[in-house]
């Protein structure tokens, strides 16, 4: 069923944010000549580096967040790729999403402390706003299910229930990132364009 | 109203008894379900079915097949298990003969020969890797002989022989009937070891007799010629029963249980770990089950066919009297854990995925793992419990154990084995082993035909494997030699060469005892158990035993290489465990940071809501 339910999500996710990129473009125009594909690729490229204006801390708090990014789309891959093949996350793989687990939750908790008082509500962007907040809630039981389950407090029921814990927060926490990122790069590119 | 009682009486008999005989239905079989043991005394008869009586001259030994099938049928218990070593059919506890599966490959009899070398798996129920005695032109006589010190008869005891001198000797020696006494004899004066002795002198007919100490047995069939006649009986083997014994009425009491006692099971299913001297075997535990209060029988269970339960979940009606069933919780309506007393392991810390890929007897049974695995010694194989100035000393075959590796159903377990060597003739593709006389005639003075009988096997040089090879290689047929995972063949310029053969791998089969303890078992201590770099769960070896003298010295093989695991990745995966404390240390540290500015933020945002609420407008 969880897998049913992955792809299902992920669909429904990816399909409506396609939507709501067409019917509410951001950006270059025109925009699906060949050239405004590419442009439109490097900038989201360029998203990714820290502006030179920047300070130091937030220069800093930049690289982690790209760094966190990069170990969200490994762990992404690695952790429902396999999934959605039919199969369960076993050998390299799972070591590799051991390896960057550590990596992404380090720079969440850094990025919270760093960027968490950009977020504080007001009238403008309380979508992306509310999504980071909660993103950082879910965080906590994606975390705590796999970290807790190594310790030997849980018997077998107790670690089947973690492991659906965690399987379970994760897909939730998956899926508010992707519209999450979707609605930064938006705030970006409609900042990019405004200037 | 006599005459209507009587007549009444009679209907009653009349309608009642073919009902009784249409299903066969002695009184020994099925449960009226008193749990009492019935007592057994009763009379004692010969094979001719004649009954014997104390002061009989010249006394015949009884018969278990009349003695006991006059109240148990003697056919469905002879197709169990332990009676029943090559026929594809049972009865099952309906009273119906069906096919049966083989199962589980098992521990196998053994032909071995240190002079030629050999040590072949044989088995009639045609177990991968095993070979039958007919393949190896043993005939079921020969065979009796090879296994009858641990035998609890029917089966190769009870086949007809063919060839006339086998026949002749069988006449002479009788059958060895399922000596029911072997198990079910709960009086302390039953005695293998005098079973196995009467074996040994092919004094079949008398064994359930002389084991069960009602009578003294003596003389020997083996030193009466073939023209010895039974009815004169003259210097053949003589008896007395313990006139004791018998009551007023010629009858005899037997101590029967139907729960047989370890004891008895001891005597064919012991294991000895050769790495434990035998002056320290009094240090070796028991299994815990046992040392809980349970009996063999309490698991291994069986009905009137004596299709003893093994403990495996696919076999049978015994799926509640595996590790699983009396441990775990059972999703059915009708709780069956708990049995026996059994408790519901925690487990805690260990991931489910353990449970897939590994046997309970993985982390539970055997000894714990070892960097080498050690040389044992089984009851069967082995001829142990045999005392007295004959006692055999037999140090092959080379078992080795616990090896972890994969089963049959895909769960790596613990093993005992050994590696097949045998000479074989190869025709095209098919290959035959060459029984062991076969090859001394044609080459016993290549192999050293010096060797003592009851030596282990000594070192084989590249010389004599050419030597035999090439005596072995005539009219289209190519010799072979298998041994420690490989094939020895002659190329054409005369030379042996080697190379690594299907059919030279090690013949396995489970450990399942003795279960240690919860607290001395694999993961108790947590991850580092097994996922080390050089755990001896993975990385611990087994030699690849072989007489073939290496250039480099004992070869081994790594447990991984017999679970079906990459060594690198399961390498890598192990070193990543040194890695495990920093891994929590930062998710708990970040999941603090992350909970403390959760806490900042909305105690802020409770503020501003309050302070939103309490301001007047405008």
């Amino acid at each position: 069923m969880f897998q049913w339910i992955s792809i299902i999500g992920f669909s429904v996710v990816f399909a409506g944010l396609f939507l709501h990129h067409l019917i509410f473009p951001c950006g270059y125009k025109p925009r699906f000549t060949a050239g405004s594909l590419i442009r439109k690729k490097v900038h989201l490229l360029t998203l990714l580096f820290p502006e030179q204006k920047l300070n130091w801390p937030t220069k800093f708090r930049k690289l982690v967040f790209v760094l966190g990014l990069f170990s969200f789309c490994v762990l992404l891959a690695t952790g429902f790729g396999p999934l959605l093949c039919g199969c369960r996350l076993h050998g390299y793989l799972l070591m590799i999403h051991a390896t960057f687990a550590p990596v992404f939750i380090g720079c969440a908790a850094i990025v919270a402390i760093l960027g968490a008082g950009q977020y504080c509500f007001n009238k403008k962007d309380a979508g992306t706003k509310a999504g980071f907040w909660v993103l950082l809630a879910l965080s906590l039981p994606v975390t705590l299910t796999m970290v807790l389950s190594m310790f030997p407090l849980f018997g077998t029921h107790g670690q089947e229930i973690l492991l659906d814990a965690h399987r379970w927060s994760a897909l939730i926490f998956a899926l508010i990132a992707i519209i999450e990122l979707y609605m930064l790069i938006r705030m970006e590119v409609l900042k990019d364009t405004e200037r | 109203m006599k005459t209507f009682r009587l007549l009444t009486a009679l209907l009653l008999a009349v309608c009642v008894y073919p009902v009784r005989a249409e299903v066969g239905q002695l009184v020994g079989q099925g449960s009226d379900g008193n749990r009492s043991t019935p007592v057994h005394q009763i009379e004692l008869y010969d094979e001719e079915g004649n009954q014997i009586r104390p002061f009989d001259k010249d006394p015949k030994p009884f018969s278990t097949r009349i003695t006991c099938g006059r109240c148990h049928e003697y056919g469905t218990i002879a197709s169990g298990w332990h009676f029943n070593g090559y026929e594809s059919e049972a009865f099952n506890d309906e009273g119906e003969l069906v096919k049966i599966d083989w199962g589980r490959p098992g521990q196998p009899w053994v032909l071995t020969d240190s002079k030629t070398r050999t040590q072949i798996p044989l088995s009639g129920r045609k177990w991968p890797g095993t070979f039958s005695p007919d393949e190896l032109r043993i005939s079921s006589w020969k065979f009796l002989e090879m296994i009858s010190s641990h035998f609890p008869g029917g089966s190769y005891g009870e086949i007809k022989a063919e060839q006339p001198y086998e026949e002749r000797r069988q006449e002479i020696s009788g059958l060895y009937e399922v000596n029911c006494l072997a198990c079910h004899n709960a009086d302390p004066h039953q005695d293998q070891n005098m079973a196995a002795l009467q074996a040994a002198r092919q004094n079949y007919r008398w064994i359930p007799a002389a084991s069960s100490r009602m009578a003294d047995v003596s003389g020997d069939t083996l030193d009466l010629t073939m023209f010895y006649d039974p009815e004169v009986n003259i210097n053949g083997p003589t008896m007395t029963y313990r006139k004791d014994l018998f009551d007023s009425e010629d009858t005899v009491f037997f101590d029967i249980t139907g729960k047989p006692s370890n004891e008895r099971c001891y005597f064919c299913h012991s294991n000895q770990n050769l790495s434990v001297s035998e002056d320290r075997e009094w240090t070796r535990d028991e299994d815990v089950h046992l040392k809980s209060g349970l009996k063999c029988v309490d698991c291994h269970r069986n009905g009137d066919n004596h299709m003893i339960t093994r403990g495996i979940e696919t076999e049978g009606d015994g799926k509640t009297l595996t590790c699983e069933g009396c441990h775990l919780p059972d999703p059915a309506d009708t709780p069956q854990s708990g049995r026996l007393g059994a408790p519901e392991p925690k487990h805690r810390g260990i991931p489910t995925i353990h449970f897939e890929k590994l046997t309970c007897t993985a982390c539970h049974s055997g000894t714990w793992p070892a960097e080498e695995a050690a040389r044992w010694k089984t009851a069967r194989m082995h001829e142990t419990g045999l005392h007295g100035p004959h006692t055999p000393y037999v140090p092959q075959p080379h078992v080795y154990a616990p090896v972890l590796m994969k089963g049959a159903g895909g769960k790596i377990g613990p093993y005992k084995l050994f590696w097949p060597a045998y000479w074989a003739a190869q025709r095209d593709d098919a290959m035959t082993p060459i029984p062991p006389e076969q090859v001394l005639e044609k080459a016993g003075d290549v192999l050293g035909a010096y060797i003592e009988k009851t030596d282990d096997w000594k070192p084989l040089t590249e010389q004599q494997i050419a030597g035999v090879l090439e005596r072995l290689s005539t009219g289209g047929e190519r010799g072979v030699y298998i041994a420690g995972g490989k094939s020895y063949r002659l190329d054409a310029e005369g030379n042996v060469t080697s190379c690594d053969d299907e059919a030279a791998q090690p013949y396995a089969w489970p450990m399942a005892h003795d279960v240690r303890p919860a607290e001395q078992s694999l993961g108790v201590r947590m991850c580092k158990d097994c996922h080390t770099t050089d755990s001896p769960f993975f990385f611990g070896t087994v030699e690849m035993d072989t007489p073939v003298k290496a250039d480099n010295g004992v070869r081994t093989m790594e447990m991984i290489q017999l679970q079906g695991i990459d060594r690198l990745y399961m390498w890598v995966f192990n070193a990543s465990f040194v890695f495990r404390p920093f891994l929590k240390i930062v998710a708990f540290a970040s999941c603090g940071l992350i909970v403390l500015v959760l806490l900042a933020y909305g105690v802020r945002a409770v503020a501003a809501v309050s302070n939103a609420c309490t301001e007047e407008p405008e």
